[in-house]
């Protein structure tokens, strides 16, 4: 019998800071096998744990094409097994379950192919590797936008790759919620000061598209009021929400949210799943 | 069959097992090791703590790490359960869905010997009390529920035996009991579909979010978690890593959503953060996520988790409430 509770040994290949406390984790299973048959779809999550430190649902951030080489995670120092974790480096060892979850939708399954990316915060984590996704061609056949919002321009996070994100095509804007701005842009991104709802006033949001979004609870109502205003309908917009999770297959119950389990019916969901529920 | 019988069954029982069975202390009933099988209670009655120590106890390790995770290699006792009622087999049931795919769950059931017992349903004397919101026993209730031997007392004290798993019939006829009839397990949900009040109570529950009642408890509970510890459908848990000398060692323990950090995440966020929504959180187990994913009720109508509450949260009342308020509500549309 499969046992659903042991991790696997994964070797850190690379680790960069992001920001002042997040850092981006390059991992590889130690047995390449493993390694080979590891599959996961962009929004999925594993349960990355230290020995004598537990264990936390982190998001994988990598693309899902490069699943069986390596995949990377982007890890914000905020408790007591990510302070451990951002104190390893390159040539040591976690140990990895998964991956759990449903991911966010494939693009060739939405009616709506136009697409609106909204994260705040680390909540922009889950939209990474959809983002880089994108900027393989998609945003030349269709319209991409990604609004990001964080406290300010410090917290940006992957801003290495914001450049080649415009330049396949997505439109980036950038709003801080905490101190103004000191440029005009950010790699090539514009910049704004204030809320993320703010950008539904002031600029010109993508029409007849999907939204995905994730970021702390408080912005997920707001966010989808300003997109009912759009006329997005609830089927339009996908969430992905965060718990406290043990088990990773629905069994422990921390994750439950009324009838449902976000690590194994979400993390990702249709907003029409889960609107009746307190997010 | 006289008891005389039965004496002699549990007695050939205890030879290879422990038998764990209801047991009075202090004038209460619990289910606890017996000793020797006149200990053994045969009141139908329903003991005040549940069984799920014996399916899943409240520490077990997973793993031991030194250098790799490796699982425990354990040496689960061969253990009796003996006398469960009818209300903690559906719990049975339930763990047995539940955990059909957990490996601790699977070896350690595999040695518990499963007896059965029935004296009325559950219990002559307030059956009455249980029927409201409890899922109807069928006459043919012992095809729905998981035992290897069943024991069916009648008024005049005779017994009748059941044999409910190839485990239980070969054992019967080890011990050279050739008075029994087989039942087969046609899994919990009966053949007319999931059970109708449950569906309705769902609903109910569902609906519920702005229901008065929920304000009315967060006033009076105190959250102390003696409801989730009782409650034989209370299984969540959590994991902790414990150091040892040269290892870690990864361990299971129960959970209870009624403590403070059972939906906390790092960084501060707390999502049952008021006594409100623990109980909700709680009531949603039960009646909602448990339906929808087993199709059978996620409460077994055992009325513990009643009897403990320090301050007389009465579940049956609850659900009474939640469920005629909907009822009201629609036959005004």
């Amino acid at each position: 019998m499969i046992n659903p509770y042991l991790p696997y040994q994964a070797k850190i290949i690379k680790c960069q800071k992001e920001t002042e406390d997040v850092k981006l984790f390059h991992l590889k299973f130690t047995d390449s096998a493993r390694q080979k048959r590891f599959h996961f779809w962009n929004g999925q999550f594993v349960q990355v744990g230290i020995p004598g430190k537990g264990e936390a649902p982190i998001n994988i951030c990598s693309q899902s094409k490069d699943s069986t080489k390596y995949f990377e995670l982007a890890i914000r120092e905020v408790g007591q097994l990510t302070k451990a974790f951002h104190q390893l480096k390159a040539g040591d060892y976690v140990y990895v379950r998964g991956p759990f979850g449903n991911g966010w939708p494939k693009m060739k399954n939405l009616p709506k192919k136009n697409l609106l990316l909204v994260g705040g915060g680390c909540g922009f984590i889950p939209l990474k590797s959809t983002a880089e996704e994108l900027s393989k061609g998609y945003g030349k056949k269709y319209q991409v936008q990604i609004l990001y919002g964080t406290s300010d321009e410090s917290q940006l996070l992957f801003k290495k790759q914001y450049k080649a994100w415009q330049k396949a095509g997505i439109e980036l804007d950038l709003i801080f919620d905490k101190k103004r701005p000191q440029h005009k842009t950010v790699q090539g991104a514009k910049c704004g000061f204030g809320l993320i709802t703010k950008l539904f006033k002031t600029i010109k949001i993508v029409k007849d598209a999907t939204a995905f979004i994730c970021g702390p609870p408080i912005m997920f109502n707001f966010v989808v009021k300003e997109l009912k205003k759009l006329r997005f309908g609830d089927e339009d917009i996908y969430l992905s929400l965060e718990r406290r999770m043990t088990c990773g297959i629905g069994i422990c119950q921390h994750c439950a949210i009324g009838d449902k389990y976000v690590c194994k019916d979400g993390p990702v969901f249709r907003y029409d799943q889960v609107n009746n529920l307190e997010l | 069959m006289t008891k005389q019988n039965i004496d002699i069954l549990f007695k050939k029982i205890l030879k290879e097992y422990q038998i764990y069975a209801p047991v009075l202390a202090n004038k209460e009933l619990f289910v606890k090791k017996a000793l020797n099988i006149k200990e053994i209670d045969y009141s139908g009655r329903i003991p005040l703590n549940s069984w799920k120590q014996l399916f899943l106890p409240d520490c077990e390790t997973l793993f031991t790490y030194t250098g790799n995770f490796k699982k425990e290699k354990a040496n689960y006792p061969k253990v009796c359960a003996g006398n469960m009622t009818i209300l903690d087999l559906r719990a049975l049931g339930l763990y047995d869905l539940v955990f059909s795919e957990d490996p601790y769950y699977q070896q350690r059931r595999q040695n518990i010997l499963v007896v059965g017992f029935s004296f009325g349903a559950p219990n002559e004397e307030n059956f009455a009390d249980w029927k409201v919101f409890s899922m109807k026993l069928e006459e043919n209730i012992l095809e729905h529920v998981p035992f290897d031997i069943f024991l069916e007392k009648d008024k005049k004290g005779n017994f009748k035996i059941y044999s409910g798993s190839i485990k239980g019939q070969e054992l019967l006829e080890k011990y050279k009991i050739k008075e029994y009839k087989n039942i087969k397990f046609a899994g919990l949900i009966p053949e007319e579909g999931p059970d109708k009040r449950m569906l309705e109570l769902g609903k109910s529950i569902k609906k519920s979010a702005n229901h008065p009642l929920w304000d009315e408890l967060d006033k009076i509970c105190f959250a102390c978690g003696k409801c989730s510890l009782v409650c034989p459908t209370c299984f969540c848990f959590d994991t902790e890593d414990v150091p040892d000398k040269d290892s870690v060692k990864r361990q299971r323990l129960w959970g209870n959503c009624f403590y403070p950090e059972f939906t906390a995440i790092a960084g501060g966020k707390n999502y049952t953060d008021t006594v409100k929504k623990k109980i909700k959180f709680w009531y949603d187990h039960k009646f909602s996520r448990i339906p929808a994913e087993f199709k059978v009720p996620g409460c077994v109508s055992c009325n513990r988790c009643t009897l403990v509450c320090p301050v007389g949260i009465d579940i049956i009342k609850n659900l009474n409430r939640l469920n005629s308020k909907v009822t009201k509500k629609s036959a005004k549309k």
